[in-house]
């Protein structure tokens, strides 16, 4: 499953070759950032997390045994790095789960597909700002980073069922926050 | 997938809007390669040696073209251009941007020692990769090629990096 191009970057970096680890680091440095960026929503934090999942990164490549591409093993260790970072902080995680307990059943109220003309990814992205904590980390591992509820559910401790339920409530509340900031500068 | 799952879908890129500290390599690197650190650090505490190290990274910036052997310079050209047709064409115009936001950053009131030293870095790494070039089997040579590419552009960003900061600060 690894990219070929990536074997011998793997090989280098596991002989401590540095011009190698300048590579790899290189390659997904700033995707990581963003990626951590959206779950912590603090620049300075997310540089932290950044540079504590590098160093797990280059510590624990020998045992990366390419069941995997290399950028998605080296995500989930951005992702369990950040949400680690977020239990440390005090936030409780199964606060998620408790959340969407009653709300497995959930279902959109609003179509709001028409309301969407004009909407840019600044706007996306100023919301995603404004979510709730486990709204936008549910929001992002699914929509944005491309896992399923099923790995989600993984990373995060909680049912499927509540991934999905939650994912659905982050949606609904990122909608209202976009339309909501349309209207303000309208 | 509704609209703003499809909007998401098609420009996830236009959501990464943050770039990493320059620092930050500096420390990783420092973490995971624990002992070579320790024999840089000793280097570098040497104020004469740091200077002679600044002076040769602004030397070796402005006049690399001057200094690299010309036949030497052409053969790599030669090579590189076997694997990727345009590559002297862009070396020489990243070679060129990089010169001129030097320039632009010298102008500046003080020039961060944290940049210079990378970039230190990155030109010596630079040198390796066209000796490496020269040598290598043509199944490797493109990949060598490409982390040519990256080194450059990679200088440029950091360079530009610390333009913005100190734009950002004034």
């Amino acid at each position: 499953m690894v990219d070929e191009k990536h074997i011998d970057l793997i090989e280098r970096c596991q002989q401590s070759d540095s011009q190698a680890q300048y590579e790899l680091y290189s390659l997904y440095a700033k995707g990581m950032l963003n990626v951590i960026y959206r779950m912590v929503n603090d620049v300075e934090s997310s540089h932290d997390i950044l540079q504590d999942a590098f160093i797990k990164i280059f510590k624990q490549l020998s045992s990366f045994r390419g069941d995997s591409t290399l950028g998605a093993w080296i995500k989930r260790i951005v992702v369990n790095t950040s949400l680690n970072y977020i239990k440390k902080r005090g936030n409780d995680l199964s606060k998620i789960t408790v959340l969407s307990e009653n709300a497995a059943t959930f279902e959109e109220e609003k179509d709001y597909s028409s309301d969407y003309q004009g909407i840019d990814m600044k706007d996306v992205r100023l919301a995603l700002e404004k979510l709730p904590e486990g709204y936008r980390i549910v929001f992002s591992l699914y929509a944005i980073e491309g896992y399923d509820h099923v790995e989600i559910s993984e990373i995060l401790g909680c049912s499927v069922s509540n991934s999905k339920s939650q994912y659905n409530r982050a949606k609904k509340k990122l909608k209202e926050i976009i339309l909501n900031n349309q209207n303000v500068m309208v | 997938m509704d609209e703003l799952e499809k909007l998401i879908n098609k420009n996830k890129d236009e959501l990464d809007i943050l770039t990493p500290k320059m620092e930050l390599w500096t420390n990783i690197s420092k973490e995971i390669n624990p002992t070579k650190p320790a024999i840089k650090r000793s280097i570098w505490k040497n104020t004469k040696l740091w200077s002679f190290a600044v002076a040769a990274s602004v030397l070796f910036v402005f006049f690399v073209p001057n200094l690299v052997v010309a036949e030497e310079n052409d053969k790599v050209m030669m090579v590189a251009n076997q694997y990727d047709a345009d590559f002297s064409e862009a070396q020489l115009y990243y070679q060129n941007l990089l010169e001129s936001k030097m320039s632009e950053l010298n102008e500046g009131s003080k020039t961060d020692e944290e940049l210079l030293k990378t970039i230190f870095i990155l030109e010596e790494s630079y040198e390796q990769l066209t000796q490496e070039l020269l040598k290598a089997p043509k199944s490797q040579g493109k990949y060598i090629v490409s982390a040519m590419m990256k080194n450059l552009t990679s200088r440029i960003e950091l360079v530009q990096l610390h333009l913005d900061a100190e734009s950002y600060s004034k």
